[in-house]
C-alpha cells in the first residue's frame, strides 16, 4: 500500500512546485515574452523589489499595516474570550435575534469602510477602529458559527454535574468549540489583511493600501507585484505564527 | 433505593403527533446493589436514565429517593473533557470546599500515575474510567450506566465490568445500567429488569446471582447461559428479539 506523504514530503513538494512555476516564469517572461501587459520582466521586478523599500517607505507602510492587524486580532481575541459566556447565552437564548441580524452578510465589505471614512476622519485611529470592528464581527461571527458544533454529551454532563448555565457556556461550550473557533483564524486573519487594505486604499492613507493606490496612480505595474509579493509573504508568516500559537493553546480535539 | 412510581413522558414527533414513551413505568433500584434495564433499540433506555438523573422531566408520575444526593449520568459517548488533566476531570463539578482524595479515586479506577495525563487521543476505557472517577468524586447517591460499553474492544469490556463490580463492592453506590446486551447485563448486575418497547414497560424481574467469580470464564458456564437463555426467551415472547444485539 503506497504511504501517505509526510509534513516534509509535502513541504518539499510545495516548494519544488513554485521553484518550477518560477523557472517557467523566468524563461517566457525575460527572454521569449520580455515586453507584455501580462506580467512583469523577471530582472525588472527585482530591481523594483528593491526599490519599493525607498520609494514607498515601505518599512513604515508594513508597520502601519501590520500592527493595525495584529493588534486588533489580539484585542479582538481577548475581547471574544472576556464575553464568551454572554455571547453564547446571547446564541443560545436570542437564536432569533441572531437569525434576524444575519442579513447584513451581504452588505458588501467595501460599502462598510467607505460609510466609516465619511464617519471619520482620515486617522491611524479610526483605522485601527474599522479594523477592530472588522476583526470583533468576523470573529463573533466565527464562534457562533462554531457553537453549533457543540457535543450536546458534554453540555449534559455538567449539568448533571449540578454546574451553573454561566459556569456550563465559560467551562464546557466554550473549550469545547475552541478548536473549530482557532482554526477560524487564519480566513479570519486573511479577510483582515483585505478588509484594512481595502479601508488603506479608499482613504488613501499610509499603510499597504494607500500604496498601492499611489502606485496605481504612477502606473507603477512592477511596484505593484513587487507589494503584492511582499504583502503575501507577510500573510504567509502571520498565518504560520497563528497556526503555531493555535497548536500550542488548542491541543484538544473538538 | 431510588422508586420510580407510573413514569410517562409525551414528545412530539417531527409530525407533531404525541408519542408515549413509558406506559406507567414502574420499578425500584435497590440501594448498594447493580441493577439494569434490558430493553430493545429505541425502547427510551436513555430518556429513561435521563430522568432519573434530573437532565429531563417525566410527564407524569414519581420518582421517589430515599436519600437525598446527585444521581449521576455516564452516557455512551466518551465523556470526560479533552481539554482538562486526569486530575482536573475528576474534580470537575465537585466545588472549591469539596475534599477530593485524588490518590485514592485514581487508585481504584486504575489511573494512578495518569493525573497530569490528558484524556484526548486516549482510549474509551481510559476516558470511561476518568468518568467514573469523576462520578465518584461527586459523591453521589446512584452512577447511571446509559451504555458506556458499546465501543469498548472485548477484552477491555471484562477489565471495566470487574472494575464496575469491584467499586459497588467497596463503595456500596447503587449502579443503573441500561442496555441492549444480555450478557453485559447478567455479568455486571445483582437485579435485571426486562423492558418493551413502544410502550415501555417492565415486563419480567430477575435476580441474578453466582456462586463463582464474575470473569471471563463466566460467560461459558451453565448458569450463564441458563439466565442468557431465559431472558432471550422472554423476549421472544414479545418479539422483540430482532432488536435487541446479543454479544459475547
Amino acid at each position: 500500500m503506497k504511504e501517505e506523504p509526510n509534513n516534509n514530503k509535502l513541504v518539499k513538494s510545495k516548494i519544488l512546485f513554485l521553484i518550477a512555476i518560477l523557472f517557467v516564469y523566468f524563461i517566457l517572461f525575460e527572454f521569449i515574452l520580455p515586453y507584455n501587459k501580462i506580467l512583469p520582466k523577471p530582472s525588472m521586478l527585482l530591481e523594483s523589489f528593491i526599490s519599493i523599500w525607498i520609494d514607498y517607505s515601505l518599512v513604515e507602510t508594513m508597520a502601519i499595516t501590520t500592527t493595525t492587524i495584529y493588534f486588533t486580532l489580539a484585542v479582538s481575541y481577548i475581547v471574544i474570550f472576556l464575553f464568551s459566556s454572554y455571547l453564547l447565552k446571547i446564541f443560545f437564548e436570542y437564536s432569533e435575534v441572531i437569525e434576524k441580524l444575519k442579513i447584513f452578510r451581504y452588505f458588501p465589505a467595501f460599502f462598510f469602510a467607505i460609510l466609516f471614512s465619511y464617519w471619520f476622519a482620515n486617522s491611524i485611529a479610526a483605522e485601527i477602529l474599522f479594523a477592530f470592528l472588522s476583526s470583533c464581527l468576523l470573529m463573533i461571527s466565527a464562534f457562533l458559527t462554531s457553537a453549533k458544533t457543540c457535543n450536546r454529551t458534554y453540555v449534559d454532563v455538567a449539568m448533571n454535574l449540578g454546574l451553573k448555565k454561566t459556569d456550563i457556556y465559560r467551562q464546557v461550550i466554550f473549550k469545547n468549540i475552541q478548536p473549530k473557533f482557532i482554526s477560524e483564524f487564519s480566513r479570519i486573519h486573511y479577510y483582515l489583511w483585505i478588509l484594512v487594505m481595502i479601508y488603506e486604499f479608499i482613504n488613501e492613507i499610509n499603510g499597504f493600501g494607500g500604496v498601492y493606490r499611489t502606485a496605481l496612480n504612477y502606473n507603477d505595474f512592477t511596484g505593484l507585484f513587487s507589494i503584492a509579493i511582499v504583502i503575501s509573504l507577510l500573510i504567509f508568516l502571520g498565518s504560520v505564527v497563528i497556526n503555531f500559537i493555535n497548536e500550542k493553546i488548542v491541543f484538544w480535539e473538538a | 433505593m431510588i422508586e420510580l412510581k407510573n413514569i410517562t413522558k409525551i414528545y412530539s414527533d417531527e409530525y407533531g403527533s404525541k408519542i408515549n414513551l413509558f406506559g406507567d413505568l414502574s420499578f425500584a433500584i435497590i440501594g448498594s446493589k447493580i441493577t439494569s434495564v434490558i430493553a430493545p433499540v429505541g425502547s427510551g433506555k436513555s430518556s429513561l436514565l435521563k430522568i432519573i438523573s434530573g437532565l429531563e422531566r417525566e410527564t407524569s408520575g414519581q420518582i421517589i429517593k430515599q436519600k437525598e444526593g446527585k444521581v449521576i449520568l455516564i452516557p455512551s459517548e466518551p465523556s470526560s473533557f479533552p481539554w482538562l488533566s486526569v486530575k482536573e476531570n475528576i474534580l470537575f463539578g465537585t466545588g472549591k470546599t469539596a475534599q477530593v482524595n485524588i490518590d485514592e479515586l485514581t487508585n481504584l479506577v486504575g489511573l494512578e500515575g495518569y493525573e497530569y495525563h490528558y484524556p484526548n487521543n486516549r482510549s474509551i476505557g481510559f476516558r470511561f474510567r476518568i468518568s467514573l472517577a469523576r462520578s465518584l468524586a461527586n459523591n453521589p447517591i446512584c452512577i447511571c450506566l446509559d451504555e458506556p460499553f458499546n465501543k469498548m474492544d472485548d477484552e477491555t469490556k471484562i477489565e471495566i465490568y470487574q472494575l464496575v463490580r469491584r467499586i459497588n463492592e467497596i463503595t456500596g453506590i447503587t449502579i443503573l445500567l441500561a442496555t441492549t446486551n444480555i450478557s453485559e447485563a447478567i455479568f455486571l448486575s445483582d437485579k435485571l429488569y426486562l423492558m418493551s418497547k413502544d410502550p415501555g414497560r417492565i415486563f419480567s424481574t430477575l435476580e441474578i446471582e453466582f456462586q463463582i467469580l464474575r470473569n471471563s470464564f463466566l460467560f461459558n458456564s451453565n448458569i450463564f447461559i441458563s439466565y442468557r437463555e431465559q431472558i432471550e426467551s422472554l423476549f421472544i415472547g414479545l418479539d422483540s428479539q430482532k432488536l435487541l444485539h446479543i454479544s459475547i
